[in-house]
């Protein structure tokens, strides 16, 4: 059943991604509304999947395939609420497939990883939410930052046959990215506090690991970009690439915790 | 009753013959009375703009009338009737129908998809209908070729993209600032472009404008006509700290913006992006101030190319609008035929029902039925034998409105079953329809 479930989920998001791709060359209001509506209904398959889980007794966080898990569905859920306030239909392009690959991956870490983690502490599932929350929120943030920076260079370069009428301005999109890390930044402060209260809880835990080094990199370098944004006006082209790199840092968390957990320490 | 377009335009007339056999304002009225009383002339209007005069007309002969619109039209070039030398068209049923259907969608216009024409065709018509030149069917036709023209505007892209400098600079602008109305605009030089260009602005809703000029008088008088306000040309440097959007339009031979003054002015701006057209030529801006961050520089060449990529969009959308306008030239002839058989399928069972509920009347009497379920029963039984026995005519009535195999059902019911035309029917028919709209 739960096969059936995830194979149910995984195709609607495949049609989604076929959609947006589609809308990438056709762009046309039908294109992007129905794009929507089968990304919205794969997010209401992919919470019947977490339902399923829940149901079988299993923790939606538990281990690294239910943290995939919850991160994708997050990360679309996101999507579709700034969709409501901002016609982003490019957006769905890039997220979509990200969910779809996180999606897939959280299947074949059922086979590779332990025994599911017992998240039996507060600390523990409150700070994997918050952080796949902050992971949503930045993959967000970067995904309008890579719109804004590709409308920008078009516009720059008077490329008008490649700039996309169908986007918003440049400076609404620079404060949807605005708005999302100033979302996000407080929620990855919580999730790296959290983390960091939960883990001198574990016996016996190492300190020094890689992805704490990134988490910690790509937390000051994001609270650089949020003071530079409010305090000193960096917007723009700076602002996106600072947005990107950001969460370029902190996927390389992910990665690094997930590489983990499949090939051990 | 068939439908007759005959006229020129720029396709086939050139603006001398145009300017020659177009009508005043004032000559609409008299000149559609006139049409109307040609020979074969039924129903008629009158459109006439810069770009086209064309007569719309509900004719009974068509020949006839097909002729006596070219002379008409042709008296007033001095132009031989009997050979215009191609400056004259003429359409008639479905090409006529297909003409007016893009014709008030822009789709035969200079500039495709501009928006003017529709309203042109409107008025055009409001001028017929008062002259009481126009019947039911160029009624119909007319409405539904206002009807057409919004679908093409709503579903397809023909309109979206800008055909003039002015509004491609105005389009541009808005890609990089959404709401015009918290943006600050400055206008440098008090020249027309310039004034389209902001009155382009202000529709979209910008109304925080600044205008300077060496000639501090002509940029007052431009601020008061664009509702702005003027200010000295010594503080254009300060100016740039405070405006989003620059456009400058001046005959000055040397950059009056230079890159180091941008430069200073995005330092202020705390590197808030500004957006500059420059229509001049010479130049006004240094164009090396377009290499800086932020900083958004389209010249009168980048619009040019802009206003060409724009015509090619529209373009390549007028061919889905043609086949938009295509599908409703089709709806709209089985609607019309449809319209046509309705009354004869109304008249025919009307005439059966009568000739039963007679019959019925008779066997009651015969067989002296005084009983109300015995004379039910028959009534009920001899609009049974009508329902069933019309059932098929009904259906091939309604479905042969779709065949065009050259035999109209309709005329051919009424002849068999020898019903007269209602025109007083349809005419009532077609006023509460006008008064529901």
């Amino acid at each position: 059943m739960g096969a059936f479930f995830f194979a149910v989920t995984v195709g609607l998001y495949s049609l989604a991604t076929v959609i947006y791709v589609i809308y990438l060359f056709h762009r046309t209001e039908k294109v992007r509304r129905f794009a929507r509506i089968v990304l919205f209904v794969s997010f209401l398959g992919h919470l019947g999947l977490i339902g399923f889980f829940c149901f079988q007794g299993a923790h939606p966080l538990s281990g690294t395939s239910g943290l995939l898990r919850f991160t994708s569905w997050v990360l679309v859920g996101g999507c579709l609420l700034t969709g409501l306030r901002w016609k982003i239909g490019v957006l769905g392009a890039m997220i979509a497939p990200l969910a779809l690959a996180l999606l897939v991956c959280s299947y074949f870490m059922i086979t590779h990883s332990a025994a599911a983690i017992r998240v039996v502490k507060f600390l523990g599932w409150f700070h994997l939410v918050m952080a796949a929350m902050g992971v949503a929120a930045f993959a967000l943030a970067a995904a309008v930052a890579v719109v804004y920076l590709y409308q920008e260079s078009a516009l720059k370069k008077k490329r008008l046959d490649l700039v996309c009428r169908q986007t918003p301005a440049l400076s609404t999109l620079d404060d949807v990215g605005r708005w999302l890390v100033l979302i996000g930044f407080p929620i990855f402060t919580l999730a790296l506090l959290s983390g960091v209260l939960w883990v001198t809880q574990l016996p016996k835990h190492g300190w020094f690991r890689l992805e704490y080094v990134f988490a910690g990199l790509s937390w000051l370098v994001l609270a650089v970009l949020l003071v530079a944004r409010f305090k000193a006006g960096l917007r723009g082209k700076r602002a996106a690439w600072v947005a990107v790199v950001g969460f370029l840092g902190i996927w390389l968390v992910l990665v690094l915790y997930v590489g983990r957990k499949v090939l051990g320490p | 009753m068939m439908l007759l377009v005959v006229g020129c335009s720029h396709k086939t007339a050139g603006l001398e013959k145009r300017e020659l056999i177009g009508f005043q304002r004032d000559e609409l009225d008299n000149a559609v009375g006139d049409v109307c009383k040609l020979a074969g002339v039924q129903e008629a209007m009158l459109l006439s703009t810069c770009n086209r005069v064309e007569i719309y007309a509900v004719v009974d002969q068509l020949h006839r009338a097909e002729y006596a619109i070219t002379e008409f039209l042709c008296s007033r070039a001095g132009v031989d009737p009997k050979d215009p030398d191609g400056m004259i068209y003429c359409y008639s049923e479905k090409n006529a129908l297909t003409h007016i259907f893009r014709v008030a969608s822009s789709l035969d216009a200079m500039v495709v998809g501009e928006n003017q024409i529709v309203g042109q065709v409107k008025e055009a018509f409001a001028v017929a209908e008062k002259a009481r030149a126009t019947g039911p069917m160029l009624r119909r036709c007319m409405h539904r070729a206002f009807s057409v023209a919004k679908l093409v505007r709503t579903e397809t892209e023909i309109a979206r993209h800008p055909a003039s400098i002015s509004s491609a600079a105005v389009d541009l602008a808005g890609r990089v600032f959404e709401d015009f109305g918290r943006v600050g605009v400055l206008v440098i030089g008090a020249g027309e472009m310039a004034e389209l260009a902001v009155r382009h602005l202000v529709t979209s809703g910008a109304n925080r404008i600044r205008v300077t000029n060496r000639n501090f008088q002509r940029a007052e008088e431009l601020s008061n006509r664009v509702g702005g306000r003027a200010v000295v040309f010594d503080e254009l440097g300060s100016q740039l700290e405070w405006a989003d959007v620059v456009i400058s339009s001046t005959g000055s031979r040397e950059p009056l913006i230079t890159r180091e003054m941008l430069a200073e002015a995005l330092r202020v701006r705390k590197q808030r992006p500004i957006f500059l057209v420059d229509i001049a030529v010479p130049r006004d801006v240094d164009p090396q101030a377009g290499s800086l961050a932020n900083v958004y520089l389209f010249a009168i060449d980048d619009l040019e190319e802009a206003v060409a990529e724009n015509l090619r969009a529209r373009r390549k959308e007028a061919k889905t609008a043609e086949r938009l306008v295509a599908r409703e030239v089709i709806k709209f002839e089985t609607w019309m035929r449809a319209q046509d058989a309705v009354p004869v399928i109304k008249q025919l069972r009307d005439r059966f029902l009568k000739i039963a509920h007679k019959e019925a009347e008779r066997t009651a009497h015969m067989l002296r039925l005084d009983g109300d379920r015995e004379r039910e029963a028959i009534d009920g039984m001899a609009e049974a034998i009508v329902s069933k026995l019309l059932h098929m005519p009904t259906i091939e009535l309604k479905r042969g409105v779709d065949v065009s195999n050259g035999v109209d059902l309709a005329q051919a019911a009424r002849k068999l079953f020898g019903l007269e035309i209602v025109e007083e029917e349809e005419d009532n028919a077609e006023s509460s329809e006008e008064k529901s709209k």
